[in-house]
């Protein structure tokens, strides 16, 4: 056995054109995923994990090519995936295997269960009809389920029967690795914990490596060996289950962790501090870091040294001013509701307002004259001017740099072979964050 | 945790229940038989507090629901028992009287807002008709009602988003607007079906936090229904544990969650950290349903239907199980012995979920 893993993927890129017209003239691109890499080792668990829409699903369908990548590399068992011809092609499905969330729409409803579990081994050439019936019966007795379920179909069974049965499906030429894309998110209480019980069995007795596919961070907590964090294409924070979803180091990661709801009825409700929960249009993704539109520890730039607090209302105003701001209907309704609280005797400022309602600085003196240049630019009517003003003076290097993935180490990890976790964020590159005194992951804790 | 727990149990004491819900059955008409799919449900809710059905998909918890507020087909469904909503026999009632009581009264959250918002109107027009359905003469004008309404839910610019459609909002804006529009009527009664099972985690978060607040700011009375136990932690008040039709334990969220009494409520825990699964057994006919499932199971469960007998020493509590166990002169230790194993593997769950 080599050390090489079983599975490698290296900045793998699906881009999908947006054409327009009769000539379908290309006018734009959905990164859905964009320089993607993780490994799996033989029999590992891997969780690949993120909302919907970060291109979780697309990674596993360009890894097996059913979706055709556009950039990047697959190494798997040492070959290069991407340039296998069809007869490779073949014999690489044998052994990488899938299975769907939904199990419904997994087996064709004329067809028995047999029959379909059984196609897989005709089609991989295993001609004689009674050991095929055999090794169905058998496979169909590992996912825990009677061999004579074989005749039955598709609806005479329930939800987690069919999903045990699509794993016999999968399971039945062998694999050596199987991508699982949200296994039991259709299921519920004992009958996904059965289910996901069932995958770890599978995996210990085939010795199958397995991608499991889940936006269910505790799920991925229980299951898997690994794990990579994805957020708009990208992988954010990968490394150890035990390290990366307990001590998260990427603000996103822990604004996924946090937004988990405790089993404990007295704890104290924990929230994401997302700053808005708005996902951005996916033909045009932020520059640099594609979190920063969100990221509640986005990083301030050189020569400004705001408290956190402040700092966030500097980045609130930016934000609202560039995306969302109604000139006269949100001055009207900033002086309505943001003026100080002695709005009956004297005429509300706009710029009181606007200061309270965001929660603006007057400490730092670099920050404090381009604050009021473009507060003043604001009140005057010219938001192109205030918007500008706001970019030059309070760009962060977030939105400028995309952040490459860095070894990062956390301290208090207890255990000892923790493996170093790989995390794109510019709090851990010293180049980039020097001024910043704090890390996310510190702030965290420290809350 | 004692102190609230007081005062709310004084509250709960003093007013008088909403909603009662007594010996509860929906028997639906198969081709060769009944299925009796709720079975003997018993439920009260008091103004303000939020009382959680849980249990797995097709234990009965949603038909309870749509039973309570007549959803359900009666050419397929018998419903029997007795329902009162503020004094009224809602069983008894007919569909004139039960329309005004839905959508006015009692409002529905449901799972899937893509489902409740109709595509081709504006959710300004939609929040309006709930507004005038219910309200011929409605003041202020429905329109400045519905943008109060979206602001309500969170929406930032309602002014403007009034009148965008449903494919223009985001997943997590569009259930805002479905419980936007739950409310616009005021109801005394929001029953909320898996409001958040459909949600990606983050946007599950800032809807559990919605809820919230708006059970602490406009003392919303709300009947939960999900499977999600963490759901469960985060707003119950007091929960209603239900096994394939029939409740099997009940009582105050801490109490449940502290020790879950029931052999049933301690599988549901334990699936939540992987350590069970479901038999292939069908629930029993006879007795009590999780019999042919049970670690704990003796011959007299399969023979009679257990009562619910109180968990603790204290009689008085209302933290109850209907399992033989509790019965006096039965040994509960032995079911309440893996409660505590359970409490264990949940609380290093929680450990590993709260760990810096």
């Amino acid at each position: 056995m080599s050390d090489e893993p079983l599975l490698s993927v290296t900045d793998l890129e699906k881009h999908y054109p947006i054409t327009e017209g009769l000539l379908r003239r290309q006018t734009g691109t959905v990164r859905a995923v964009d320089g993607v890499s993780f490994d799996v080792a033989r029999g590992e668990s891997v969780g690949l994990v993120g909302e919907s829409g970060c291109g979780k699903s697309t990674t596993a369908l360009s890894v097996l090519r059913l979706e055709e990548p556009t950039g990047g590399a697959v190494r798997f068992d040492g070959e290069d995936v991407l340039n296998y011809d069809d007869e490779e092609l073949r014999r690489f499905r044998r052994r990488a295997q899938l299975v769907l969330q939904d199990p419904d729409s997994a087996f064709n409803p004329r067809q028995t269960v047999g029959e379909a579990i059984e196609e897989p081994l005709r089609i991989h050439g295993l001609p004689n009809p009674e050991r095929r019936r055999h090794v169905v019966e058998d496979t169909i007795e590992h996912v825990g389920l009677p061999a004579d379920a074989a005749d039955g179909y598709p609806h005479e069974f329930s939800g987690g029967e069919r999903q045990r049965l699509a794993l016999a499906r999968a399971l039945v030429l062998n694999p050596d690795l199987l991508i699982a894309d949200e296994p039991v998110s259709a299921l519920d209480g004992r009958t996904k914990s059965g289910v996901l019980e069932l995958l770890a069995r599978v995996q210990s007795r085939f010795d199958v490596a397995i991608v499991l596919i889940s936006h269910d961070v505790d799920l991925v907590r229980r299951f898997c060996d690994r794990v990579a964090v994805m957020y708009l294409g990208r992988v954010v924070e990968r490394g150890a289950v035990e390290d990366v979803l307990t001590n998260p180091a990427h603000p996103y990661t822990q604004s996924l962790v946090e937004a988990v709801p405790s089993l404990d009825p007295t704890a104290v409700a924990s929230s994401p501090a997302l700053r808005t929960d708005e996902l951005p249009d996916a033909t045009d993704l932020p520059d640099g870091c594609r979190f920063h539109p969100r990221c509640p520890a986005v990083i301030q730039p050189e020569g400004i040294d705001l408290p956190h607090e402040e700092w966030l209302g500097v980045t609130a105003l930016r934000f609202r001013l560039a995306n969302e701001w109604g000139d006269e209907a949100d001055r009207r309704e900033l002086l309505e509701n943001g003026s100080t609280p002695s709005r009956e005797t004297t005429d509300p400022s706009f710029e009181t307002a606007l200061r309270n309602a965001f929660d603006l600085p007057e400490s730092d003196s670099t920050a404090e004259s381009t604050l009021e240049t473009a507060i003043n630019a604001l009140e005057s009517g010219s938001l192109e001017a205030a918007r500008r003003q706001l970019a030059d003076g309070f760009a962060s290097p977030c939105e400028e740099i995309s952040p490459a993935e860095l070894e990062v180490r956390v301290d208090g990890e207890s255990a000892t072979d923790a493996t170093t976790r790989l995390v794109a964020c510019h709090h851990y590159n010293d180049d980039i964050s020097s001024g910043e005194s704090s890390a996310p992951a510190e702030n965290h804790s420290s809350k | 945790m004692t102190a609230s727990e007081t005062y709310s149990t004084l509250e709960v004491t003093m007013s008088k229940p909403l909603l009662t819900v007594e010996n509860l059955r929906a028997d639906i008409r198969m081709p060769d038989g009944v299925l009796s799919a709720v079975d003997g449900m018993d439920l009260t809710v008091t103004r303000g507090e939020t009382v959680c059905l849980v249990g797995e998909s097709g234990s009965g918890k949603s038909l309870t629901c749509d039973s309570i507020t007549g959803l359900v087909s009666s050419r397929k469904i018998d419903v029997s028992g007795s329902v009162r909503f503020d004094g009224e026999a809602l069983l008894e009632a007919d569909e004139a009287t039960l329309r005004t009581i839905r959508g006015n009264r009692i409002a529905y959250l449901f799972q899937n807002s893509h489902n409740a918002l109709d595509p081709v109107y504006s959710i300004g027009n939609q929040i309006v008709e709930a507004i005038t359905f219910h309200d011929d003469d409605p003041e202020p004008e429905p329109r400045e009602q519905a943008i109060e309404l979206l602001e309500t839910v969170g929406l930032s610019r309602p002014g403007e988003r009034v009148d965008s459609y449903p494919h223009e909002l985001s997943q997590g804006m569009r259930q805002r607007v479905a419980l936007a529009i739950a409310l616009a009527a005021d109801p005394d009664l929001l029953i909320a079906d898996e409001p958040t099972s459909a949600l990606d985690v983050t946007i599950q978060a800032r809807i559990l936090e919605l809820l919230e607040q708006l059970k602490r700011e406009r003392d919303l009375t709300v009947l939960l229904v999900t499977h999600d136990l963490r759901v469960v932690a985060r707003l119950a008040d007091r929960v209603v544990v239900m096994y394939a039709g029939q409740p099997v334990e009940r009582g105050p969220v801490d109490a449940v969650f502290e020790t879950p009494a029931h052999p049933y409520t301690q599988a549901l825990f334990d699936s939540f950290t992987g350590t069970t699964q479901k038999t292939h057994e069908q629930p029993a006919a006879t007795g009590c349903r999780f019999a042919s499932e049970c670690p704990h199971a003796v011959d007299d469960c399969r023979t009679e239907r257990p009562a619910f007998e109180a968990v603790g020493t204290d009689e008085t509590t209302s933290h109850q199980a209907a399992c033989i166990y509790y019965r006096d002169g039965r040994d509960r230790s032995k079911v309440l012995e893996r409660a505590t194993g359970v409490a264990t593997a949940a609380d290093s769950l929680l450990e590993v979920s709260d760990g810096e």
